[in-house]
């Protein structure tokens, strides 16, 4: 594939000369590009190169995977009775995935401060590493379309005839060159906004609430279509979607079958021929010029003299942060209270730890109320009171181990593993107080306030008598998690890299799930019998006191490195 | 006096490999001891067997009586340590850095807080006390590390590359730092490759190469003319080849 996009790139030597592009140097250094995303790690070949391997295959796994999303995306066209809608549907989809995509897995190579240092030194013109840049991307884009765009070809080809689908993929490729704009359009405007390290920092948490936004779209946007009665609604006629950029060209789509369209109509599919065209003119002179000046500062300005101070490090002393007080509260000793502490403020700032575990966060609570509340709402005539009479409220309570056992595995891991050589050289005779210290800041800093959060809302939905159940779950849970931690977990935090994280303990995960499915279905039955709760809550609180107590008795000989 | 450090017949397997072969050494306190070597002659390893940090090895090594095998925390007790190339938590800052560390070796908060500050003060950082060390250049986390080493007032302290990074007037003062603590009787492990502050501020310079002590002695001791560099020594006792012969071929490449 990357053969073929070069090739097809040398035959027109001719143009990029005329627009002063060395098309030698554009050829070359496009290659290692396309050659680096080839060993990179992506959501699409994560597992591969976890494994520090380069994958043959991976761009046929990519295609597949692509080509099974078209074709998901592909039904709405063929099913519904309105395909503008249809098309809509398949646009927005594809603009989304687009999006996600170039912040997930390619903002590193949009902001590659490396080329400042390894291209720029170079006898290259700007203007070659401008459209170099440009071009990997779009290049990236098109191994994406081609796939994904192919089970829609096909379906369209079937039930409308050779013509659409020309134009299908006609506005699939303006929907790659809108998408790249915004893209572009939203680096550079926070670019213009914020210092380099606060601009990664937000590029972080766009990552991870664009996660939680396409998790929350799976949920809510079926319930809002509701296939079933709803299949024939124009969702273009709603005004309130017209600022999507998917609209517009649905809107072409639609004005190509039938002609007899209100005006408005006209101005957005006007607006989508001409906005991408634009958008090429605006991206290739002014925003890349721009881009390639402002990622240079991104590689210049990281000197701390030019940084500005963050007036909340300044002002929050170690003993003053949320870390140190509840640290006091909740560790006995001095090493558990460091470790707690570390962990507290290592996997707020730590990036790959956040992308990975926060969307959890998110997600989890919504999971619950889309897939275990909402559901029970709609099925019955009186659907509250169906909830209320329900014991659906522990699901919400068990189901939020997840978040504690996600923390748990994924805090054995650290970009900067490396960094975990401390562990070797303190004196530290009680490695359990590390492992203790780093679990205890996953319970209060994450779940304790999830865990809240659910009870609170069920407190709501079911009354405050839910309260004990709360508890019990709670003990239940801590108990469980750290009694099975003891047993298997004694990996110190942050020393493994990310590229280990496919080989982490699978068997815990487990076996903590079933376990906490067989307590869950016992709570189940015995809610009603309040005593019984009552009883077993300091049981269960006990428990977990003991498997703490062990768990901190871990020793060197049973701590894994590897 | 009794030696610090003794190490008798320390002996280093990787696997097959073998990297050290039979070292025995003394080592008196209140001394500057330049630990040098070619790459991969064996230095980091014989530092990383001192500091308690890899406790496969043969052989007998003790830290002021203690056996490093058998009592390794007692050891990383009284030692400061100072790696080569460290990765740190560039997301903290140098005091949350600096508060673990402390913190791990049962300082108090106060104490740390106010040894941290004042060293790091003395070292050009105390504007970046509380700025997160990913915008730190290589010689401002060097600097940390070096005060990471510090803190706990370490009797002994190994320093691996401690120069690497800094500017020259923070040479001059960590070159200074070092030559104070060991007026204050500590006793220093110094690796580097930079021959020049080796030769200045050792009391002794022992020359390891392919894991055996090749050389050991003051510079006095171990120069052979007058006019004797540690660099020359060092590339005639370590079997390096021709160095003008080498350059005449390498620049030769562009005229065949």
């Amino acid at each position: 594939m990357n053969k073929l996009l070069l090739g097809l790139l040398s035959l027109f030597s001719g143009f990029w000369r005329r627009m002063d592009v060395n098309p030698v140097h554009l050829r070359n250094i496009l290659a290692v590009k396309l050659k680096m995303d080839g060993r990179r790690k992506t959501a699409f070949n994560y597992r591969q190169s976890a494994q520090k391997k380069e994958v043959k295959g991976q761009d046929i796994l990519m295609m597949f995977m692509m080509s099974m999303m078209g074709l998901l995306f592909m039904l709405p066209i063929l099913l519904f009775k309105q395909s503008g809608t249809g098309m809509f549907i398949l646009l927005s989809g594809w603009m989304s995935l687009l999006t996600l995509t170039l912040i997930s897995d390619f903002t590193d190579v949009l902001i590659d401060v490396r080329d400042n240092y390894i291209l720029l030194p170079r006898p290259v013109t700007g203007k070659t590493l401008a459209i170099s840049r440009i071009l990997h991307v779009f290049f990236y884009l098109v191994k994406l379309m081609i796939p994904f765009s192919l089970p829609g070809m096909i379906g369209i080809g079937i039930k409308f005839g050779l013509f659409p689908v020309l134009l299908f993929v006609v506005l699939i490729l303006l929907s790659v060159l809108l998408t790249i704009f915004v893209v572009n359009l939203l680096y550079l405007i926070m670019l213009n906004l914020l210092s380099p390290r606060k601009f990664k920092e937000i590029i972080n948490y766009f990552q991870i609430a664009f996660y939680a936004l396409v998790f929350l779209g799976y949920q809510i946007l079926p319930r809002m279509m509701d296939f079933r009665s709803q299949g024939d609604v124009n969702l273009l006629e709603k005004i309130y979607l017209w600022p999507l950029p998917s609209v517009w060209l649905a809107y072409i789509w639609e004005i190509a079958f039938d002609f007899d369209q209100p005006w408005t109509a006209y101005v957005l599919a006007g607006l989508g021929l001409l906005t991408p065209f634009l958008a090429v003119y605006l991206v290739t002179t002014v925003l890349s010029k721009n881009f390639s000046q402002k990622m240079f500062s991104i590689g210049e300005g990281g000197g701390a003299e030019s940084a500005p101070e963050s007036k909340g490090d300044l002002l929050q002393s170690p003993r003053k942060s949320w870390s140190s007080i509840t640290g006091v509260w909740f560790c006995a000793s001095k090493l558990e209270r460091a470790i707690y502490a570390f962990t507290w403020k290592l996997t707020g700032r730590s990036r790959d730890f956040k992308l990975k575990y926060y969307p959890n966060l998110i997600m989890l609570p919504v999971y619950f109320v889309f897939a275990f509340v909402f559901p029970m709402t709609r099925s019955e005539s009186d659907g509250l009171a169906a909830l209320r009479q329900s014991n659906i409220y522990l699901f919400g309570f068990y189901f939020s181990m997840i978040i504690l056992l996600s923390g748990l595995t994924m805090l054995q891991f650290s970009e900067r593993y490396k960094a975990s050589w401390f562990y070797r050289a303190m004196p530290l005779a009680q490695p359990g107080l590390i492992l203790t210290g780093a679990f205890k800041a996953i319970i209060v800093k994450y779940y304790l306030p999830i865990y809240l959060l659910i009870t609170l809302f069920s407190g709501f939905v079911w009354g405050w008598h839910i309260l004990d159940d709360a508890l019990l779950a709670l003990f239940t849970i801590l108990a469980l998690t750290t009694g099975i931690a003891t047993l298997t977990n004694h990996v110190l935090p942050f020393t493994r890299s990310w590229d280990e994280a496919t080989r982490s303990n699978i068997g815990f995960t487990l076996l903590t799930m079933f376990c906490a499915g067989l307590f869950g279905l016992f709570h189940y039955f015995i809610a009603n019998m309040g005593w019984v709760i009552w009883i077993l809550i300091p049981t269960a609180a006990a428990l977990f006191y003991l498997a703490m107590y062990q768990y901190r008795k871990t020793s060197w000989k049973q701590v894994k490195w590897e | 006096m009794e030696p610090i450090i003794q190490i008798r017949d320390l002996r280093k397997f990787f696997g097959k490999k073998q990297a050290l072969y039979g070292i025995n050494l003394d080592i008196m306190p209140g001394q500057i001891i330049g630990y040098i070597g070619p790459n991969g002659a064996g230095k980091s390893t014989t530092v990383r067997i001192l500091a308690g940090l890899d406790e496969r090895f043969e052989g007998t090594v003790s830290i002021k009586g203690i056996d490093v095998k058998e009592n390794p925390l007692a050891v990383k007790r009284i030692i400061g340590y100072i790696p080569e190339l460290a990765d740190l938590y560039d997301v903290l800052t140098p005091m949350e850095f600096l508060m673990l560390i402390g913190r791990l070796h049962d300082l108090e908060d106060q104490q740390i807080e106010e040894r941290a500050t004042r060293m790091l003060d003395f070292l050009g950082l105390k504007d970046q006390l509380h700025q997160r060390m990913d915008t730190f250049s290589k010689g401002m986390r060097q600097k940390v590390l070096l005060v990471s080493g510090l803190l706990h007032n370490p009797e002994i302290i190994f320093m691996d590359e401690p120069l690497s990074g800094l500017d020259a007037n923070a040479v001059i003062l960590v070159k200074e730092i070092i030559l104070r603590l060991v007026e204050q009787g500590k006793t220093v492990i110094y690796c580097s490759h930079n021959m020049d502050t080796v030769e200045k501020i050792s009391d002794r310079i022992i020359l390891i190469a392919e894991g055996k002590v090749v050389a050991d002695g003051t510079f006095q001791e171990l120069k052979r003319n007058e006019g004797d560099t540690l660099e020359k020594l060092f590339s005639q006792l370590t079997g390096q080849p021709d160095f003008d012969q080498l350059a005449e071929g390498f620049t030769q490449t562009f005229n065949p």
